[in-house]
């Protein structure tokens, strides 16, 4: 039972080329990089000056000064300061709930206009004082005479400046992203060559879609880059295989998991433009696709029941059994590469007959899906994850190549911190 | 209360160093009534990483404690010189949700000497309660290493099983100072966990963390959803500072009776093992 009304449309898209971290963007911060970004859509569509319905916009390394980072954004872009924003947070699922979220809303009839909007920028980022300080100065605020002042301020000791670096931790293990996942890749036994071999498709796809001029109208460039940085069109799978493990060697099994086939730390910024119909015809837009139906699932990862990133292995399924499809009604799979190791064991999950049954309650496997089909202009793994950019880089690159292709629908999926995954249906215009 | 005076006292007593004669404890029980303070209590879970929740973690209460089985340890008439005292195990009872605001009256005795493969042993028993009501029994168990006292009594030593390091579910990185942000919650200012000079004159190369605060995150970390049970420890390689170390469950999940383990990740060794059963809830009030 898919939205009752699909009144919703996507119109297009637009991105900054994703960077790696600590570098061109490096003092970029999360405001620039998305006003840049809303801005070239605004350019692209002929906005300037208008106000859209509602922009939902969100990142996952966000300064406490960004509490209203969308709205800030819009205020400094081309939109008419009337426009409305909000902020949404969903980790690495943040761009496709903001697609998601905003799709209800023009859906609902509520707003005829929205531009879904995600940014992340890896380099500068928020740096926190440790608990032990932090405390001190939230006591030395509080104090009211200069005695408690003093005597507050004497519990400072020299080990309380290190500051806390930002890190892909999990807040309840302790355990970084790569490390959870590198657990999931032994559990599933994905080999380092079938990682590698998905890695140098992922790059092969991506720099032949922008060979192709796919990304024209997709991407503006930014502080001199034209291009995703990470993209490495000259990959081979033996340059691929020289690379050592980065994750896992703490694990009994052998590692496999490298800076090759894991996605590096990036920064970027994404959005995408959607509508009715109405608004867009009268307009002349051209629908490009609708987002059909959406559905999110966790696992409880805490303990290691499940691994950290297989939410979508779930959602997937259900999302498929609520629209009356299955694998084979799909022409594209877009499943966001955090890391090769990641897509492998969700494909292998869904091809597993004992986690259809077990734990998907089924009678058997899911399915089967044909990887002629997986992420046909790559995905992360080649132009690399500025965390709630991901989600509007998928929706604009396959919104656009279903209308190229004449193809009719693509399969959606995000994995996210928090043992969490969204998964939506896209089907053309 | 300040803990210093007690350790200072302490180690007068332990001068000059070995054992008292006489093997019997003082009989007497002390208590102390104390109002749960949120602003308090608030500092304990942070630190021991524990939400802050209108229900009070037990090892809030032996924190709450501690000062009277010090002061009971301390005795002169304890024919053991408290210096020196590792706490090797401890069992509690929880029997009764305590809250913010409750006012606990605690009552503390101490039991044995008892025989031990490696020294002489003292239990603390604490009963604490509320409104008349028993709402939490615990056992603190301190060995006096290589201590004999010819009339120590005998005692059932709980097996040790062979511990074998599961896959860590979590890590834990505990920094120089936890140490010093425990002692500052907790009251415990026992300087091996402060000091790396005072340390190393107890053997330890560096700091060590406390082990009630390893237990307590432990324990925060399970989050047990149950209405009365029993919360056992035991300690085995005390925990160097700064340091790394693994948690995972080797029995049962989080929020049910189980058991947990924090250890070594990287050596296999055990720091301290805990485990959690459920325990049926008295009928009647004590």
């Amino acid at each position: 039972m898919p939205a009752p009304t699909s009144r919703a449309v996507i119109l297009g898209g637009n991105r900054i080329p994703f960077a790696r971290s600590n570098k061109q963007y490096a003092k970029a911060s999360n405001l620039d990089m998305l006003t840049s970004t809303i801005d070239g859509l605004v350019a692209r569509f002929g906005l300037a000056g208008e106000t859209i319905g509602e922009v939902a916009g969100g990142a996952v390394l966000k300064h406490s000064k960004d509490f209203n980072l969308t709205r800030e954004a819009v205020l400094g872009s081309a939109l008419s300061p009337t426009t409305p924003a909000y902020d949404i947070g969903q980790a690495c699922a943040t761009g496709l709930e903001t697609v998601v979220s905003l799709t209800n809303k023009i859906n609902a009839g509520q707003i005829e206009s929205g531009i879904a909007a995600g940014v992340d920028s890896a380099s500068d980022a928020p740096i926190v004082v440790n608990d032990s300080l932090r405390e001190i100065l939230l006591e030395l605020s509080r104090a009211k005479t200069l005695a408690q002042r003093v005597r507050i301020a004497a519990q400072i000791r020299p080990a309380y400046l290190a500051p806390q670096a930002p890190s892909t931790g999990e807040p309840r293990t302790g355990l970084s992203m790569g490390e959870h996942q590198a657990i999931t890749t032994a559990e599933w036994q994905i080999s380092r060559e079938a990682q590698d071999e998905l890695a140098l498709a992922s790059h092969q796809g991506l720099a032949g879609a922008w060979d192709e001029g796919f990304f024209d109208d997709l991407v503006t460039p930014y502080l001199g880059v034209s291009r995703d940085t990470n993209l490495r069109p000259d990959s081979t799978l033996e340059s691929l295989a020289k690379l050592s493990p980065v994750f896992g060697k703490r694990l009994p099994t052998p590692a496999t998991m490298t800076a090759g086939n894991s996605t590096p730390l990036t920064d970027g910024a994404a959005s995408v433009l959607l509508g009715s119909e109405e608004w867009a015809a009268e307009r002349g837009f051209t629908p490009l696709a609708r987002l059909i139906d959406a559905e999110a699932a966790a696992v409880d990862f805490v303990d290691g029941a499940e691994g950290l990133l297989m939410a979508p292995a779930y959602a997937v399924p259900r999302l498929l059994a609520r629209n009356g499809l299955t694998f084979d009604d799909f022409d594209v799979f877009e499943i966001h590469e955090a890391f090769a190791s990641t897509v492998l064991a969700h494909l292998a999950a869904w091809e597993s007959e004992e986690f259809g049954r077990e734990k998907l309650g089924l009678d058997g496997a899911f399915g089967t899906l044909d990887r002629a089909k997986l992420n046909p202009l790559g995905s992360s793994l080649a132009a690399g994850h500025p965390f709630a950019a991901t989600g509007g880089r998928i929706i604009a690159t396959t919104a656009k190549y279903l209308k190229e292709t004449g193809k009719k629908r693509s399969l959606v999926s995000i994995c996210a911190a928090g043992g969490q995954g969204l998964t939506a249906i896209v089907e053309a215009a | 209360m300040s803990m210093l005076p007690v350790y200072a006292k302490a180690v007068l007593k332990a001068l000059p160093f070995g054992t008292r004669p006489g093997t019997d404890l003082p009989d007497r029980t002390i208590g102390r009534s104390i109002a749960i303070d949120a602003t308090a209590y608030a500092g304990f879970a942070k630190v021991i990483e524990a939400p802050l929740r209108d229900v009070v973690h037990p090892g809030y209460l032996h924190v709450l404690a501690f000062p009277l089985s010090m002061q009971l340890l301390s005795d002169p008439a304890v024919p053991l010189p408290l210096v020196g005292m590792v706490h090797i195990r401890n069992r509690v009872d929880v029997l009764r949700p305590v809250r913010i605001g409750d006012v606990v009256d605690f009552h503390v005795s101490l039991a044995g000497p008892y025989a031990h493969p490696s020294g002489t042993t003292i239990d603390v028993e604490v009963t604490a309660q509320v409104d008349g009501e028993t709402v939490l029994t615990e056992t603190t168990t301190y060995l006096a290493k290589g201590k004999r006292l010819a009339g120590a009594k005998e005692q059932p030593q709980p097996e040790r099983e062979d511990f074998v390091a599961p896959l860590p579910t979590a890590r834990w990185r505990l920094d120089p100072i936890i140490g010093q942000r425990y002692a500052k919650v907790s009251g415990d200012y026992n300087p091996i966990h402060l000091n790396g000079l005072a340390a190393r004159g107890f053997g330890f190369p560096k700091v060590i963390a406390h082990g009630m605060y390893t237990a307590s995150r432990a324990l925060a970390a399970a989050d047990p959803r149950l209405e009365s049970y029993r919360w056992d420890v035991s300690f085995a390689k005390p925990i160097l500072l700064p340091g790394t170390v693994g948690f995972a469950f080797t029995e049962g999940a989080r929020h049910e009776a189980a058991d947990f383990a924090v250890f070594d990740p990287a050596k296999g060794k055990p720091h301290v093992l805990s485990s959690v059963t459920e325990v049926a809830a008295p009928t009647s009030s004590a």
